[in-house]
């Protein structure tokens, strides 16, 4: 069995000497040996590797290099591919090509002419060309060839239907196809676990060995290590995608990049960046969210007189009903604890009993991590659209929020009441209230006052990690060196803070200003990021349950 | 890397919303310490305090109006001689930034166009400086993929934002005729791009003129390194990385008054019972505790820096121009295969005779420490203590310096 690591092999070797390939793929355990830095998709990806496989290794990337380090005990060919193409570039790569043709031959002891490589790299162009058109036309058909060169599954959706959305970044499996299609939308895998990985511009050459190094070096869409820019643009005029989805492998160094160009062409994307090792829980309301165009709902009709909105969030449930004409009836939260479907019916049970009304005369849309465990909920949208919408009917002239919960913050751009732009930090600790909580726990000062306490700081202390790992040490220390409490509170606001606003610029907020959340009733927080954002913040009486109260009142907009 | 810098960065901070008052006085503070270096090494004249000089004006260059060629760590500067440009690189001015704790502007700049959190901070502080505008008469922009191939997308955006086209040089993973070729034709390729970018001819005089200080400064370390590895010069562990920046970045005749320097110092008589330490890969340029634990005077020192000593073995040879450059990117040990890198660590730690070797796994930098697992492997077997170390060698929020106290300490007792 032949393994390779990356497609920007020569598949025509593997075919004309009829051996069987694959290429390394993710498993649920990572390779230890390689330190965590290394890309997240090699980590695991290496772990496929057995040790009678014959390798056909590309230092596409430092990660591909360092986990070939590691493997010097299989039969194996080392190739470099440059990072730029031009003729000196394509001369190097064909006699590199030229020599792992005859290693390969070595190896399998296999006497294929040359005639009969020329037929396989003409076939395997042929068939290129024919998979670059088919893509628009017959997706079904496009698999099929896309299986044959690669002998790869197929990553994309096969039927369109719903909104176009264009997958783009580093290779992607189908889990994240089956969030795309579930969220309404069909995939077009543009990662290089799609089509585009086999799709080049022939050119004509001297050898067999030049044609196939420009086939190579000529790829439609270059990848992200290469030194010519994406043709991002090429891509998007084709396929007019509605939304696009840049999937990023965590350490991949290369793909983040591309925002810069997204962001250029204003269309709607999200960023995602996959560690494959957990669920892509969060990945999945990003799309979600993403996808969701409230104009496109469908319509209930109910005889609903109570709209609820829940919103389940991983560490406290909250409700919201609302009346037909929006104004706020009830609200309340709770602990979600173990079970967040049994928390939300408490809340519901409650807020019939206060209001008295029956699930009949009502109309649930539920919001939040836990969403899709509320069975009772006639409708589910993420928590993303629900904040925009809840602080808009509160501040019609918002035009950024900013919401700090316990295990996540996320910062939204809105204009005219729709989100236009969005970031998530839920990957660690620092940024959220989680880092407050650590902060609290270490310098045994209450949540409630902790904000306030740290008012009181007399001089400006620059505390140097956010990161929750960090923080505990570093605040002994600061402890021991006399620092008072107060002034390492609010150095750790300024620190969250900092993040805060970072994830602000990168949506280009505006004020006004909303800060919504858990956290958001922390008079430190606020303060701290009024000063560096040099504008006034906006705190609604009940910050926690602006979700909620969005919820609600999507459920009331789509009463017929 | 001093108290003195990180208190004028608290002072530029605060002027920071008012960005050419930033910059003058960036600009001001720069020059002003680097007379303070000159004075120094002019009256000590001894090594480090020339290569603390010389460091320094590389990074000064880039906000003095000189006309500059944005590079990265291992990029040839040999040919920006030739176009009389002076070679920055993207690191140092990362570095220069976290000395005066001001790199959390640069990192946040480059995070707000989308880029990760997780990469290198030296590529994210050095982009988000352009981005910034900080930079004054960038004439060029150009990169290899030498090390590390992270540069590239970085480069590309930097070179975007002047409008330049990105000179790309890629270089192979092994030293082979075919290779030298082919990274000596890529040169030649890129002057040619260069004259048209920059409409002048490349002075081949300039470049032999840089070509013949390099052979002397590395004739000359070659000549003073067995003396060295036998009694090393005393140096704070962040000169090593001035060392290793100057010998990478613009090996000029600052560099080469220092090794003439050398000479000098290693005919002092000076005592040595302190424990000797190899670094490898780079280390924190902030104002932090491991200067303090490997200062000069400390019982701990660290005696060689992996970084200084990669190109010792290159034989300069002025009349084969291109080709001798090509040969030496070729012929770098950290080029290709980890046991390459870890052989020639070993070289180093038996010449130097070291108690122990410390690597610093810089947050994000995959080709450094992806498999340091194996060069582990290599000195456990050889009973050489081995400590890695994780860390950010530019932003400092983002590691602690009790981490860092803790083990280090441990690992020093160890050696004891
Ligand atoms: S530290 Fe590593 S990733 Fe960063 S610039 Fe240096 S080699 Fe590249």
């Amino acid at each position: 069995m032949i393994v390779y690591n990356c497609p920007l092999v020569p598949f025509e070797f593997f075919h004309a000497l009829r051996i069987p390939f694959k290429r390394i793929e993710p498993i649920s355990i990572e390779f230890q040996k390689l330190h965590p830095n290394v890309c997240s998709f090699c980590r695991s990806a290496v772990c496929s590797v057995k040790p009678t496989d014959v390798l056909v290794w590309t230092d596409s990337c430092d990660s591909m290099r360092r986990a070939y380090d590691f493997l010097s005990q299989n039969v194996s060919f080392y190739l470099h591919i440059p990072v730029k193409n031009d003729e000196l570039a394509v001369l190097s790569l064909s006699r590199d090509l030229k020599r792992l043709w005859e290693f390969l031959k070595t190896v399998f002891n296999s006497e294929v002419p040359l005639s009969e490589l020329e037929r396989v790299h003409r076939w395997f162009i042929e068939k290129s060309i024919h998979l670059e058109r088919l893509i628009e036309k017959d997706l079904n058909e496009a698999k099929t060839i896309f299986e044959e060169l690669s002998n790869q599954e197929w990553v994309g959706s096969v039927a369109r239907k719903g909104k176009s959305v264009l997958l783009l970044g580093s290779w992607a499996n189908s889990k994240l196809v089956e969030i795309v299609e579930k969220a309404g939308g069909f995939a077009l895998n543009a990662t290089c676990s799609g089509p585009y990985s086999l799709i080049f511009e022939a050119e004509p050459a001297r050898d067999i060995f030049e044609s196939i190094a420009r086939r190579i070096l000529n790829k439609r869409l270059p990848c992200g290590r290469f030194a010519s820019t994406r043709e991002l643009k090429m891509l998007i005029e084709r396929f007019r995608p509605e939304a696009i989805v840049l999937h990023t492998a965590k350490f991949c160094d290369f793909y983040h990049f591309d925002e810069r160009l997204l962001r250029e062409l204003k269309i709607p994307f999200v960023t995602i960046e996959n560690d494959f090792t957990n669920a892509l829980e969060q990945a999945r309301t990003r799309i979600e969210a993403l996808l969701e165009d409230t104009k496109d709902r469908p319509r209930v009709s109910v005889k609903a007189f109570h709209f609820v909105g829940i919103d389940s969030g991983s560490t406290s449930t909250k409700i919201v009903v609302v009346n037909n004409r929006g104004d706020i009836l009830f609200e309340q939260v709770c602990r979600t604890g173990a079970d967040p479907k049994e928390s939300a019916k408490r809340l519901m049970i409650q807020a019939m009993k206060h209001l008295k009304f029956d699930p009949q005369e009502s109309f649930v849309v539920a919001t939040g991590y836990g969403r899709d465990a509320i069975d009772f909920a006639h409708a589910r949208v993420t928590e993303l659209t629900c904040h925009a919408v809840g602080v808009k009917h509160l501040y019609p002239d918002v035009r950024t929020i900013i919401d700090v919960g316990g295990q996540d913050s996320k910062v939204m751009r809105i204009e005219e009441g729709k989100i236009v732009d969005f970031v998530m930090n839920d990957k660690c600790a620092a940024g959220t209230g989680r880092f407050l909580e650590i902060v609290s726990s270490i310098l045994e000062t209450p949540l409630q006052i902790m904000g306030k306490e740290s008012l009181k700081a007399k001089t400006q202390l620059s505390i140097s990690s956010v990161c929750a790992v960090f923080a505990e040490s570093e605040i002994i220390c600061l402890r021991s060196k006399g620092y008072s409490k107060q002034e390492i509170l609010w150095a750790a606001h300024n620190a969250i803070a900092r993040r805060l606003v970072t994830m602000y610029e990168r949506v280009k907020g505006r004020p006004p200003v909303v800060l919504t959340g858990g956290v958001a009733l922390n008079e430190g927080l606020k303060r701290a990021l009024e000063e560096l954002l040099k504008v006034e913040i906006i705190v609604p009486k009940n910050p926690v349950t602006t979700g909620a109260l969005g919820a609600a009142l999507m459920g009331l907009q789509q009463k017929l | 890397m001093s108290k003195k810098s990180v208190a004028y960065g608290k002072f530029v901070r605060f002027f920071w919303n008012k960005p050419t008052v930033a910059l003058n006085l960036l600009t001001l503070g720069l020059k002003l310490e680097n007379t303070r270096r000159k004075v120094v090494a002019t009256t000590r004249n001894d090594f480090s305090s020339w290569v603390d000089f010389a460091a320094l004006s590389i990074v000064a260059s880039a906000f003095s109006g000189e006309e500059v060629a944005l590079v990265n760590l291992f990029f040839p500067s040999e040919i920006m001689a030739g176009f009389a440009l002076k070679s920055v690189s993207a690191e140092g001015l990362s570095g220069m930034l976290a000395a005066m704790h001001l790199e959390d502007f640069a990192l946040a700049r480059a995070e707000s166009i989308g880029v990760s959190k997780n990469t290198c901070s030296f590529h994210r502080a050095g982009l988000g400086l352009n981005l910034l505008n900080m930079m004054k008469n960038v004439r060029a922009v150009a990169v290899t993929n030498m090390l590390c191939d992270g540069n590239v997308p970085i480069f590309r955006t930097i070179a975007s934002l002047y409008g330049l086209k990105l000179i790309v040089l890629d270089v192979p993973r092994n030293l082979d005729e075919f290779n030298v070729d082919y990274v000596s034709q890529q040169l030649e390729q890129a002057v040619y791009e260069l004259e048209n970018q920059l409409n002048r001819r490349f002075d081949w005089k300039k470049f032999e003129e840089q070509m013949k200080i390099e052979s002397e400064i590395f004739e000359a370390l070659r000549e003073l390194y067995p003396k060295l590895c036998e009694k090393p010069i005393k140096m704070h562990l962040y000169q090593h990385v001035n060392l290793l920046y100057t010998i990478h970045v613009r090996p000029d005749f600052h560099l080469l008054k220092a090794v003439r320097a050398l000479e000098r110092d290693l005919k002092a008589e000076t005592s040595d019972d302190a424990k000797r330490i190899l670094w490898m890969h780079l280390s924190p340029y902030y104002d932090n505790v491991l200067n303090e634990i490997f200062s000069k005077d400390s019982p701990h020192t660290v005696v060689a820096s992996e970084l200084c000593w990669d190109w010792l073995d290159w034989r300069i040879d002025v009349r084969r121009g291109f080709k001798s450059i090509a040969e030496k990117l070729l012929l770098n040990p950290l080029l290709n295969d980890a046991r390459k890198r870890a052989e020639f660590a070993v070289k180093l730690a038996k010449d130097f005779r070291v108690n122990g070797v410390i690597h610093f796994n810089q947050f994000g930098c995959k080709q450094s420490s992806g498999s340091i697992e194996l060069i582990k492997g290599v000195f456990d077997e050889l009973k050489i203590p081995f400590l890695s170390l994780d860390g950010d060698c530019v932003d400092h929020t983002s590691s602690s310096s009790e981490q860092f106290k803790t083990r280090v300490q441990a690992f020093l007792e160890m050696i004891e």
